[in-house]
């Protein structure tokens, strides 16, 4: 349609959505009857593993966890396929490190 | 995402500069995942500037203990409106109202009319509603039409389209990891390379000056191209497309093989296709580097030339390898092949030449490399150099351009993304 001032156009942002709803995510308690098994999944980029053994003397400190890490290879590859199933097994809750 | 799918919650530390991009990632996935947001930067501090920073970390994790994490900003898509809008006639106005929404690349652009978008597609016999697939991280489902509202707007002849859609497709092949590419802090653009006989059908530039200004083909498809990944994919710049300093080339990056001229097939020959097909290659290209080599007469003493450009360091296929692109000038094409050698050789040759000394490095880069990523087993510290990609079948080697003793390479993302082609539907055998 066209008016004096207006015209209608092809919205170039438009696609049709794919549809499904986000999924939210729940962490798990620090305190509970077992030590909490945390994985640290490290991308290797400059001071993560810096951050993360920071990161886990301040919990360790505080809270009854396991921390074990795991190296994702590099920062725009996903990681190895063992290495998510060694951390599936492993962990109740991962951290992931670091978008830089 | 398959930790979360088997239900292992998963914490991923951005840092303020990165939040958006990893929010529009995580949408991407499905997901809203729990981002710890730290100070920016992270890479380059002191040991004594860590801790805060680790502090949030802990302070996040604490915060969400036990309960569903929901602190996302942003939620919803707020470009996601209608498929059909109204916008003022006016060209300036049209221009200010396109460039406001976000739609636009900073210069002007033609009104995407129904009509015009239709009759786009009917010259090329695209149904509106066929799907070219999800582009990355909007992964909204797009289809023809999307794209042509996109190459329309960006200036495109209509028979094009078929370049742009193959572009897209060709993009969105695995190999190509396109979400990497839209968000990297890297320069690449997404260079478009056309190969048969659709090139000149459509009147592109593969001569002088075929990477700049003054060809409508060669701009528009490499615009329309930048548009939709840029609208479709929503691959903001500043947002979600994190280029540190960005490039020339993400307005618009192609260009055609000058098979006249070349003394062998095109390049899509070597990727299996017949010389009659038409073909698109994209690559994430960091800008073309000129080599100029007015002195050499010997494919010999060339080969060595520009071996010797592609050794400097700070390109990333030094640091993340992958593979690349030598683009010959015919001159120097013909002068390596009245040398008598093949396309091959010369790819070869170059593998063999073009090694960085380790010393070039600098002594923390080199500990980098050393210590940190999987390139590290082609660096032979004994003899002292890096290889600039892992193999021969790394080096890419297509001719374009016009007279002059010229010829370029291009540089790409690297290592988790390699080059991709597809043949353009309808055309060629």
């Amino acid at each position: 349609m066209i008016t004096a001032d207006k015209v209608d156009v092809c919205n170039p942002g438009w696609a049709a959505p794919a549809g499904e709803a986000r999924k939210k995510v729940a962490l798990p308690a620090l305190k509970t009857g077992q030590p909490l098994r945390i994985a640290f999944l490290n991308n290797l980029k400059p001071n993560t593993s810096e951050l993360l053994a920071i990161v886990e003397k301040e919990l360790m400190s505080r809270y009854p966890v396991e921390i074990k890490m795991f190296e994702r290879g590099t920062s725009t590859t996903p990681p190895l396929p063992e290495v998510l199933e060694q951390i599936q097994k492993y962990a109740d809750l991962v951290i992931a490190a670091t978008g830089d | 995402m398959d930790l979360l799918t088997a239900g292992r919650p998963v914490v991923t530390v951005v840092t303020e500069a990165f939040y958006s991009l990893a929010h529009a990632e995580s949408r991407a996935w499905g997901w809203d995942l729990p981002l710890a947001r730290i100070e920016h930067p992270l890479g380059g501090l002191r040991a004594d500037q860590l801790s805060s920073r680790a502090s949030a970390v802990v302070s996040f994790v604490e915060r969400y203990a036990g309960r569903v994490v929901d602190d996302a900003e942003d939620k919803e898509d707020t470009y996601t409106s209608e498929p059909i809008i109204s916008a003022p006639v006016d060209p300036l106005l049209f221009y200010e109202f396109i460039q406001a929404q976000g739609w636009g690349d900073g210069f002007p652009l033609i009104h995407p009319t129904q009509e015009r978008v239709r009759n786009m597609l009917a010259s090329a016999h695209i149904a509106a509603d066929a799907p070219l697939g999800q582009i990355p991280p909007a992964n909204l489902r797009v289809t023809a039409q999307d794209v042509a509202s996109n190459a329309v707007m960006a200036g495109c002849p209509d028979d094009a389209i078929v370049v742009v859609i193959g572009a897209l497709t060709a993009a969105l092949n695995e190999r190509f990891n396109l979400l990497s590419i839209q968000a990297t802090t890297h320069p690449c653009g997404v260079a478009v390379i056309v190969s048969g006989p659709v090139a000149r059908d459509l009147g592109m530039n593969a001569g002088a000056s075929l990477y700049g200004h003054g060809n409508r083909v060669n701009a528009s498809i490499g615009r329309a191209v930048r548009l939709a990944l840029q609208n479709l994919g929503r691959a903001w710049p500043g947002s979600v497309d994190k280029s540190t300093q960005g490039h020339p080339a993400k307005y618009s990056y192609c260009f055609a093989e000058n098979v006249e001229e070349s003394p062998w097939p095109a390049h899509h020959v070597e990727r299996g296709f017949a010389p009659s097909d038409s073909t698109v290659t994209v690559l994430a290209g960091e800008g073309p580097h000129n080599v100029h080599d007015p002195a050499s007469r010997s494919a010999e003493s060339f080969a060595q030339y520009l071996a010797g450009s592609m050794t400097h360091c700070g390109h990333n296929n030094l640091y993340h390898q992958g593979d690349l692109f030598v683009v010959l000038g015919p001159e120097h094409a013909n002068m390596v092949a009245d040398d008598g050698w093949s396309r091959r050789r010369l790819r070869d040759e170059l593998f063999e030449r073009a090694r960085v000394p380790a010393k070039a490095l600098g002594s923390e880069p080199l500990q980098h490399f050393t210590e940190r990523w999987p390139r590290v087993e082609r660096i032979d510290l004994e003899r002292g150099y890096l290889t600039v990609v892992d193999s021969p079948e790394e080096i890419n080697i297509a001719v374009a351009g016009g007279p002059g003793k010229h010829s370029s390479w291009i540089p790409t993302f690297g290592l988790n993304t390699r080059s991709a082609t597809v043949k353009l539907a309808g055309k060629g055998s």
